[in-house]
């Protein structure tokens, strides 16, 4: 008899997570994993290190440089490290916020489609694809978690905006 | 199922809407590392528009997101300043700009904000939408939609950031070509009335024992002529705060004054209003008072209304404690109901 009503309450658990889940994702629309994939040189499975923000050069912007040690690499030739640039950080009491732009904090673990921005004695610097598209949060229970912002699409396509790591990286080595 | 396990299911289910609601809708607000909310330190700031790259009618379609933003009841306004031919986008010259260029593929716009680390304040934020993708300000199917994408990155000017949902808030963070989204959801008001608060003026309070009514008024300058100036009326205080030009959402109070009963008299209600200017000699139109909302809005509460046979007038009251005690102790007054809302 009590097993009978557990089983009721659980089911009308469950459909109410899945409702909520649905609809708080149903209507996102990004850019593809295989574009995503396409479009980059290689994407690394690795954890970010230090991370450190300084003023350009000619003074007029700030920029952030991460170095992210790479655990494996899905696409691409072998790296053991890279480093990563991109818009926005904050030195001294000047700060500098991109809305499009990707942030990545020590410590984090991170799946990332790179493209080479520039080489700074003789080390290439990268540039993250599609800005926060292109860096997925590694979570310690294995789903990979989509960054992105005000992105567009033609058509509503498959999202892997929530995924495990494994199937986003088999999806990935699947892209031809 | 026995009643108490229906009961426990109930309450788990309640209790799991209760928990979750919260979070689909919240606008998001930027903060500084160390919680600073980041912001405009003044109650509003000036762009400038560069409508090269744009299509036909970009000028005004986002001067109207511009204003969409300002319309909404909360003490922050955006300021046309012009044109200009400036392509300096994303760098800190104080000097607040959006334009069409360059930007990677996927982002449609884009917002670069700088403000001081400590305080939060912000210095200069620029607009650029991506000139890679096709732009139209008329909803053609296929292009983005000037005003709906402007809006958007405006939100993000004033601190808010993107959110999941609802999807037809403006900042919600993906968007389509052909799709218009060219007014603000509530979560987008609430999110910008919590940063800059309310854009209201205070409504004063007058009580005069000569005429034995109260009166409101909005106006400084009728406020400190009688004041210092007409014995007939005593100062009481703020009655309540309202907005001085029509916010969106809100609707106009109308004013009357009778000769006849020595009093004024306000109503939100249109039909009111048109009988007494057409039908009724007694009262005589002054205009709008101010504006108020019809329907509860975030951060606004009940204008409770009374009429009082003995005195031949309304009195209007915000106040909790004073509406309770003319309902329960004082036969002078009958309670009307809620007139509208303001802000207390």
């Amino acid at each position: 008899m009590f097993t009978r009503q557990k089983i009721v309450l659980i089911s009308l658990i469950s459909i109410l997570i899945l409702l909520f889940a649905e609809g708080s994702r149903s209507l996102m629309i990004e850019l593809s994993t295989e574009e995503l994939t396409r479009d980059s040189e290689i994407v690394v499975v690795g954890e970010v290190g230090d991370v450190m923000s300084f003023w350009s050069e000619d003074g007029t912007t700030i920029f952030t440089k991460a170095k992210v040690m790479v655990d494996q690499v899905v696409k691409g030739i072998h790296h053991t490290e890279v480093d990563i640039e991109y818009k926005g950080g904050e030195v001294g009491e000047i700060g500098l916020r991109v809305s499009d732009a990707p942030s990545l904090e020590k410590g984090e673990k991170v799946i990332l489609f790179l493209k080479t921005k520039k080489i700074e004695k003789g080390v290439k610097v990268f540039n993250i694809v599609g800005n926060a598209q292109g860096k997925y949060t590694v979570r310690e229970d294995g789903i990979a978690i989509k960054g992105g912002f005000s992105v567009v699409r033609d058509t509503e396509d498959v999202i892997d905006d929530y995924i495990p790591v494994e199937d986003l990286l088999n999806k990935i080595r699947s892209v031809k | 199922m026995n009643k108490k396990t229906t009961c426990l299911i109930f309450s788990l289910v309640t209790l799991f809407v209760l928990i979750l609601s919260p979070f689909s809708e919240a606008f998001v607000v930027n903060r500084t590392p160390t919680g600073a909310t980041i912001k405009w330190f003044t109650n509003n700031t000036t762009y400038y528009i560069n409508t090269s790259g744009g299509p036909a009618g970009s000028l005004s379609a986002i001067q109207n997101a511009m204003q969409t933003w300002t319309n909404a009841p909360a003490n922050f306004s955006f300021i046309y300043g012009g044109t200009t031919t400036s392509t300096a986008y994303g760098t800190l010259d104080y000097y607040n700009m959006i334009g069409f260029g360059s930007l990677p593929v996927g982002t449609v716009g884009e917002n670069s904000r700088w403000y001081y680390v400590n305080t939060g304040q912000l210095l200069d934020c620029d607009i650029r939408l991506n000139t890679y993708y096709s732009w139209a300000t008329d909803g053609s199917a296929n292009s983005f939609d000037v005003e709906s994408v402007a809006l958007h990155e405006l939100g993000h000017s004033l601190s808010l950031g993107n959110v999941d949902s609802p999807a037809d808030a403006a900042m919600y963070r993906y968007i389509s070509k052909g799709q218009i989204k060219r007014s603000l959801h509530q979560d987008d008001i609430d999110g910008i009335v919590f940063i800059y608060g309310p854009g209201t003026s205070p409504v004063y309070r007058f009580w005069s024992d000569n005429f034995k009514h109260h009166f409101y008024t909005m106006n400084e300058a009728e406020k400190n002529h009688l004041i210092c100036c007409d014995s007939n009326w005593r100062y009481e205080g703020i009655a309540c705060y309202a907005w001085p030009t029509q916010a969106s959402g809100t609707s106009p109070v109308y004013r009357f004054w009778s000769d006849v009963f020595k009093g004024h008299f306000y109503t939100m209600n249109e039909a009111e209003k048109n009988y007494l200017i057409c039908c009724d000699s007694n009262w005589r139109y002054e205009g709008i008072a101010y504006y108020a909302w019809p329907t509860q809005a975030s951060g606004t509460s009940p204008v409770y209304r009374f009429w009082s046979d003995v005195f031949k007038g309304h009195f209007y009251t915000m106040n909790e404690a004073e509406k309770n005690y003319l309902i329960c102790c004082d036969p002078n007054w009958r309670y009307e109901g809620i007139a509208w809302y303001a802000v207390k």
